[in-house]
């Protein structure tokens, strides 16, 4: 009896499925986006995605005009101007076949000069076997295999850095390589493999070779062989786990046979040059992260290869200044090699940087704060960066960055005392 | 003597009074009332008629057929005598993790997100769902601003790759992606698995009759160490659940609001996430277009993210 009851009340409550619970209007009634096709399963047909970014920004430096060897205002303004147009298409043919392509388009104004350029930022077509197990590449592309942040060293194939840090502005560092490339899956593990036309600007070579294997699980790792012409071999290894709900731990670990710097720093002669990276991230229950990571790279100059270079370069850039060389060769390419410091990242022993990072409130404001430190010569670099989403298509972001130190430290060299930039972007 | 066997006497009383009176109490709340609401089920049915929204006629079609689904359903926990007195809170649990996935079967699915604040509309976004055993990859979909952001989710690890970079980093369950949804909330948690449930009894949740299940957690690696689950009396359909953090307290309410039927199986439709700490803080949520898939989990490594 109390079944056929219950069945009874079931069969005769209709609305019994549309419980109420707190429910005013329907929300999505006035979904933005009903248009917005989603191909979920994309079997036996073909698809395309595109992400178009139109970008700008100004930027004002405050130079330093009294460096011992900048040249200051000769060759840097105290503005700079950008608009790009980042384009991404990538499609699906057929299941089993994919292409990707990338173009970055920029009118630069550098205040001295400016320039117009385009560039291929990656290009290639893809095969997957029906099972997604194999994936064989070719083409311009660039593998990114770090876990880390500020240091991403086991990206073996040389970073691509045209400044000190990472400028989010500038997606020429990620500019591929022209590769040909293999990826097995099997369970937690994959296996790739890389050969690749060299544009390594240490070692003169044409091409080189990676292999990589990698484990996925709560202790995740990947073991990284890099052999490039003429060179021996070197080694890579990454790390990284989830200690707790709110920390993850990661580390990386390289091993170069050859020295990544400037020839001119060649007092330090070793067999083998390493970089260890350490890092940690908090993310509190109200949604701000830390992360903090330290750096240990033996391809820096040691206090004696820097102050040597240093001295050297400040003493010619003076004597050049008064027109007092008596050799001006050795004396420009000892300046040229004081300049090139100024461009390069992670040239000293021992860095140390934090960043934080607010969560995304609900206006789709955000802060950053973030600092790199070069324990070597105490000098730093401070960057404030406030993001905000003013539509689903357009963001801004104001940016400051200042650069601490001594004349002749790192972070010191840095053409600007500080800069601030104002970036506008719309994303299609 | 005789004081002390008196007063032994009078022990033995209480205690058995007490045992008494918890007896009647348990018939009471187990027996009497849930068939006394269910004779009364065409009140509680006229009730829920002036408090829920109008549906359009696809809804009421669809509940209509989702009836039928819960019909068959409810067969087969009521064919069990035991549940009529006290319902298997395990079978329960199980029924409510089929709402959200296929037990064991790869699927897909797409989600909309709208959160609100101070009650205003704020945010909204869209992500397309797959999902293999403990193991999930979320794609943005929508807006443009975080278009081609994707989340992998292996049990309590996750990734994230940003668009216009090949860099796949590690991330931790507490980074919140999606306003007050967690990644959870977003993929689906497999309570089954990961919670022990006993049943409380019955409890009136704004007029209705509801199951009380209670999940404590089996280990550790939860996010939540005990979710309170209310499901409807007659459809045992959810109808809320209150998820308490570790630390005891009140972290999020979900509120389960329509149920769809997708190729024959029922599936929660829209849920409402609230925010018990932050008044007029909540958010949205619409699970649509689900489909069983046969996934290969190679597409579940983090070093195809970048591919």
């Amino acid at each position: 009896m109390l079944k056929v009851l219950s069945l009874l009340a079931l069969f005769t409550s209709p609305l019994a499925l549309c419980s109420d619970s707190n429910t005013s209007d329907d929300p999505f009634a006035d979904d933005p986006f009903n248009n917005d096709v989603i191909k979920v399963n994309s079997s036996n047909s073909h698809n395309h995605k595109s992400r178009i970014e139109l970008k700008g920004y100004y930027q004002h430096n405050n130079l330093r005009s009294d460096h011992p060897f900048n040249p200051g205002e000769d060759l840097f303004s105290d503005s700079v101007k950008l608009a790009s147009l980042d384009g991404q298409l990538e499609s699906n043919w057929q299941n089993q076949w994919k292409t990707r392509g990338r173009i970055y388009l920029r009118y630069l104004d550098e205040g001295k000069k400016d320039t117009t350029e385009s560039t291929l930022l990656e290009g290639l077509v893809q095969w997957q076997s029906k099972d997604r197990n194999l994936i064989i590449e070719l083409g311009r592309s660039k593998p990114q295999w770090s876990n880390g942040y500020s240091y991403d060293i086991a990206n073996m194939l040389q970073p691509q850095r045209s400044l000190p840090y990472i400028d989010q502005d500038n997606p020429l560092q990620n500019k591929g390589w022209d590769m040909v490339s293999g990826q097995y899956f099997k369970g937690p593990w994959s296996f790739s493999a890389y050969l690749v036309e060299s544009e390594n600007s240490y070692v003169d070579a044409n091409t080189e070779a990676v292999l990589r294997l990698g484990y996925q699980d709560n202790d995740s790792f990947s073991l990284i062989l890099h052999k490039i012409e003429g060179q021996d071999l070197s080694f890579g290894a990454t790390y990284s786990s989830l200690l707790t709900d709110s920390i993850t731990f990661r580390t990386e670990w390289t091993r170069h046979s050859y020295r990544q710097m400037l020839n001119s720093l060649n007092i330090k002669q070793q067999s083998n040059y390493q970089r260890l990276v350490l890092g940690s991230t908090f993310t509190a229950a109200s949604g701000w992260s830390l992360t903090g990571e330290y750096f240990y790279n033996e391809h820096g100059a040691n206090k004696q290869e820097w102050e040597s270079v240093t001295a050297d370069a400040a003493a010619s850039a003076e004597r050049l200044r008064q027109s007092q060389s008596t050799d001006p060769a050795t004396d420009y390419k000892n300046t040229y090699t004081g300049l090139s410091l100024m461009s390069q990242g992670w040239v000293r022993e021992r860095y140390f940087s934090f960043m934080f990072m607010s969560m995304e409130s609900e206006d789709l404001w955000q802060l950053r704060l973030s600092s790199q430190h070069s324990l070597d010569d105490g000098s730093h670099l401070h960057r404030v960066e406030l993001l905000k989403s003013f539509n689903d298509n357009f963001s801004a972001r104001l940016q400051w960055q200042t650069f601490n130190g001594c004349d002749l430290c790192e972070y010191g060299l840095s053409p600007s005392k500080n800069d601030v930039r104002l970036t506008g972007s719309w994303l299609f | 003597m005789n004081a002390f066997i008196k007063v032994s006497m009078k022990v033995l009383e209480n205690m058995l009074k007490k045992v008494l009176m918890k007896t009647l109490l348990k018939i009471l709340l187990k027996i009497l009332i849930p068939v006394g609401l269910v004779s009364l089920s065409p009140l509680t049915l006229a009730l829920d008629q002036v408090e829920t929204l109008p549906l359009t006629q696809e809804e009421t079609v669809t509940n209509q057929i989702n009836n039928n689904q819960i019909t068959k359903d409810k067969k087969a926990l009521v064919s069990d005598s035991k549940l009529v007195t006290e319902p298997d809170a395990q079978q329960l649990l199980e029924y409510i993790d089929s709402l959200r996935g296929y037990k064991g079967q790869s699927f897909t699915f797409e989600l909309s997100n709208i959160s609100f604040k101070e009650n205003k509309q704020n945010n909204r976004n869209k992500l397309a769902v797959k999902v293999m055993n403990d193991t999930s990859l979320v794609e943005f979909t929508a807006p443009a601003r975080s278009k081609g952001r994707k989340i992998l989710k292996q049990a309590q690890n996750m990734w994230i790759r940003f668009p216009g970079t090949r860099n796949v980093l590690r991330i931790s369950p507490a980074q919140r992606l999606l306003g007050e949804a967690s990644n959870g909330d977003v993929t689906g948690t497999n309570f089954s698995q990961d919670y022990t449930a006993s049943y409380e009894g019955m409890e009136m949740l704004n007029d209705k009759s509801a199951l009380k299940l209670s999940l404590s957690a089996k280990h550790d690696k939860t996010t939540y160490k005990q979710v309170m689950f209310y499901l409807d009396s007659k459809s045992h359909l959810p109808l809320r659940s209150d998820f308490y953090a570790r630390s005891g307290k009140l972290a999020k309410q979900a509120y389960y609001t329509k149920f769809k039927e997708f190729d024959g199986d029922l599936k929660l439709h829209r849920m409402k996430l609230v925010n018990p700490l932050i008044a007029g803080s909540y958010t949205w949520m619409m699970f649509d277009n689900y489909q069983k898939q046969d996934l290969n989990d190679a597409i579940f490594h983090k070093d195809a993210l970048s591919r």
